[in-house]
């Protein structure tokens, strides 16, 4: 049982291993010559442009709830001029990206794993190495520098929806002009809350380009393990955004002190 | 042509990049980065969780941030606080503006507000120092409060104690006005009696006087004297006045010692100041009928009077002392004695306070005793003699006395007696002629009866 269990535990750091790897192997073939410059376009279109619509709606509907919730919270305390500020706090600093990362995830995830599995099942990729292309730059760099641009865009599509949702919400409880709201929205917002948890999201977009990518590449049993590698891609990139948040985080808190 | 996706993908690095610039602008704005602002300071002794970027206000509209908080040198020193403040509101702070720090509701961040200044006052320039007002805390705000409450507890608990001393002395007054009321029972008594004398010897008078009797009326006849009669009579006349007034002035002095005491009931009442006027006010009202009976006393000594008393043989029954009693003065060879001895166990029962009073067999027995003597009264007087024969000769003496004053108080009111006639004595236990060998214990009533009317009467024993 011990070996068994040992045998796991080695392969999962072998994995972390591969994954890692192949992730530094894509930042470093995204510097050099040659750029993939219209691959990359054609993936931030369908990963951004596409997803788009899901994450506006999806912010859109956060917002709401978020003001509910928000309200309910402070008009206890006689502070529903504070319900803006609070709202597009929390929509900036965390809720904003974590969820724009665990959608993409799921669907940009789950699409780039089934499509690379299904390339590798159907030696799609091994044609392309025999056709002197780069696969891996040809494939996965593309997907996963589109995933880095993607994800701060589609993070700031999130933020916008859901406090344009919140305002939507408000005004009908409240009446309250939308300049209004725009202003107390951003009167607590500082640069150090915006940027810094915009830009991480590319970090997000790396992690879920770079753990599609390499469970696509390793694709085997057919399709089969298509439909696995997709389900992976899904479980593994949510749950490494969700882990990695935990440490962007602290890294935040650790080099702007001011958003603590 | 340009593909689809190219467009597609570049709208949405727009739309991104567009968004991104608007959230810059929004901050940016906030923060007064596009306006023109000019530096002035502020120093602090204690920040309170001031922080960079702070926001500023001048007179309450938003004017800018705190860009800069240096550290004082030394513990004396005070924090320097650079604030950066719109060029368009420098006008408003003057060389006597005062930042204070404050907070956004109860619970929010802390912001600098800066006072506008006096009209008289420069601007200050830019790069200037402004005078600052220490930061005011919460935790201050809560300690200012609990030392009020300890304050207030405090007074309250203050409060009580001088309420418990009020209801305290409240009490006394209302113990102390009772104790007064027992003092001055006595002194009411005297008045009363007094006044009872008083009018019992005017009245004697003037009856005398209407019908002639006596040396008055041999002056009637006497023109010689009708000059001194009219001067009689205007004194008479004038001691009835002085009567009348002096029952008013009784009067009075009743119902200012019934106001006195009203006063004395009412919680507002004065104490000590005015127990003392009561007391010397009756003490000047019993002085008062005291002389006026005093007058009166020596009015019936003048000689145009004194031959009706000598005639009647006294003058009055209470001024005959016991010694003068048992030599006979109320006989003088006109009268003669007749009494009816009544023992105390018969006519007394024991009241409240070890005291004695009148039993009902009592009261039976003297109206036995009062049936013979009826129809010899009011010309003859009657003495109430008691007696007693315990206790040293003081104690006899002062028992017998009140024995005789408990039976005369009876049959005055009993039988309307008039109090000049019906007197009473103590003969300690001196009992000479009772049936127990001169020694009695109880009372005896004495009818001295004139010699042409005397006739048998059965002693009751």
């Amino acid at each position: 049982m011990y070996a068994r269990v040992g045998a796991a535990i080695l392969a999962a750091l072998a994995e972390v291993g591969e994954v890692s790897l192949f992730g530094l192997r894509a930042l470093r073939e995204a510097l050099l010559p040659p750029y993939e410059f219209g691959e990359v376009i054609r993936h931030v279109y369908e990963i951004g442009w596409k997803s788009a619509p899901l994450i506006a709606l999806s912010g859109f509907a956060i917002g709401i709830v978020l003001s509910m919730h928000t309200r309910a919270s402070l008009e206890r305390f006689g502070a529903e001029a504070m319900i803006p500020a609070g709202l597009a706090i929390a929509l900036i600093r965390e809720t904003g990206p974590l969820v724009t990362g665990l959608l993409v995830s799921g669907r940009v995830g789950a699409g780039i794993g089934a499509e690379l599995g299904a390339m590798k099942v159907t030696e799609q990729i091994d044609a392309l190495e025999a056709s002197a292309v780069d696969s891996f730059k040809y494939l996965a760099v593309t997907r996963i520098i589109a995933c880095i641009i993607a994800m701060p865009m589609l993070t700031l599509i999130m933020d916008f929806c859901g406090i344009v949702g919140g305002y939507l919400a408000e005004s009908t409880i409240s009446g309250m002009s939308w300049q209004l709201y725009f202003q107390r929205a951003f009167s607590l917002v500082e640069f150090n809350d915006f940027i810094p948890a915009t830009m991480k999201t590319a970090v997000f977009g790396m992690i879920i380009g770079t753990i599609a990518s390499y469970l696509g590449f390793s694709t085997t049993q057919g399709t089969e393990g298509v439909g696995r590698t997709s389900t992976r891609s899904v479980v593994l990139a949510s749950m490494m955004i969700i882990v990695s948040n935990v440490v962007l985080v602290k890294l935040i808190f650790f080099l702007f002190p001011a958003t603590g | 042509m340009v593909s689809a996706k190219v467009v597609g993908a570049g709208a949405f690095v727009v739309v991104g990049l567009l968004l991104f610039t608007v959230a810059l602008f929004f901050i940016g704005e906030r923060r007064m980065l596009f306006t023109d602002r000019f530096p002035v300071y502020t120093e602090f002794a204690s920040l309170g969780q001031l922080e960079m970027g702070a926001v500023v206000r001048v007179a309450g509209a938003s004017a800018g941030e705190v860009t800069e908080i240096r550290v004082p040198t030394s513990p004396g020193g005070k924090f320097r606080v650079k604030m950066e403040v719109r060029e368009d509101l420098h006008q408003l702070i003057r060389v006597d503006s005062v930042a204070v720090t404050q907070t956004e509701g109860l619970v929010g961040a802390l912001f600098i507000n800066i006072q506008t200044g006096s009209e008289a006052q420069p601007q200050v320039p830019e790069g200037g120092t402004i005078p600052s007002r220490e930061p005011f805390a919460i935790a201050d705000l809560l300690q200012q409060a609990s030392d009020t409450a300890a304050l207030v507890k405090e007074t309250v608990e203050a409060l009580r104690g001088d309420i418990e001393t009020a209801v305290s002395q409240v009490a006394l007054t209302a113990e102390d006005a009772h104790g007064l009321l027992q003092d001055i029972r006595p002194d009411i008594t005297a008045m009363a009696k007094n006044g009872t004398r008083i009018s019992d010897n005017t009245q004697q008078l003037v009856a005398r006087i209407n019908a002639g009797e006596g040396t008055i009326g041999k002056l009637i006849n006497d023109d010689t004297l009708y000059v001194r009669a009219r001067e009689l009579a205007d004194q008479s006349k004038e001691v009835m006045a002085q009567s009348k007034e002096v029952m008013a002035n009784v009067k009075a002095v009743s119902d200012e010692a019934r106001r006195a005491i009203s006063d004395f009931r009412s919680k507002d009442g004065p104490a000590q100041g005015l127990f003392g006027d009561m007391r010397l006010a009756l003490l000047q009202a019993r002085e008062a009928t005291s002389d006026m009976a005093d007058n009166m006393e020596a009015m019936k000594h003048n000689f145009l009077l004194r031959g009706f008393f000598n005639k009647r043989g006294y003058f009055d029954l209470d001024a005959i002392s016991p010694d003068e009693y048992r030599k006979g003065v109320l006989e003088n060879g006109k009268r003669k004695a007749m009494r009816t001895w009544l023992s105390a166990a018969v006519l007394f029962e024991p009241g409240p306070e070890g005291t004695e009073v009148l039993s009902q067999d009592g009261r039976a027995r003297l109206d036995s005793a009062m049936a013979t003597y009826l129809k010899y009264i009011p010309s003859n007087p009657i003495v109430v003699e008691g007696y007693a024969t315990t206790g040293t000769t003081g104690e006899r003496f002062s028992q017998g006395r009140i024995r005789a004053g408990i039976v005369r108080e009876y049959l005055l009111g009993r039988y309307e007696l008039g109090p000049s006639n019906t007197g009473f004595i103590s003969l300690g236990n001196d009992a000479q002629g009772s049936p127990s060998d001169d020694k009695w214990d109880g009372v005896a009533i004495a009818l001295f009866l004139e010699s042409a009317a005397l006739q048998f009467v059965e002693v009751a024993k």
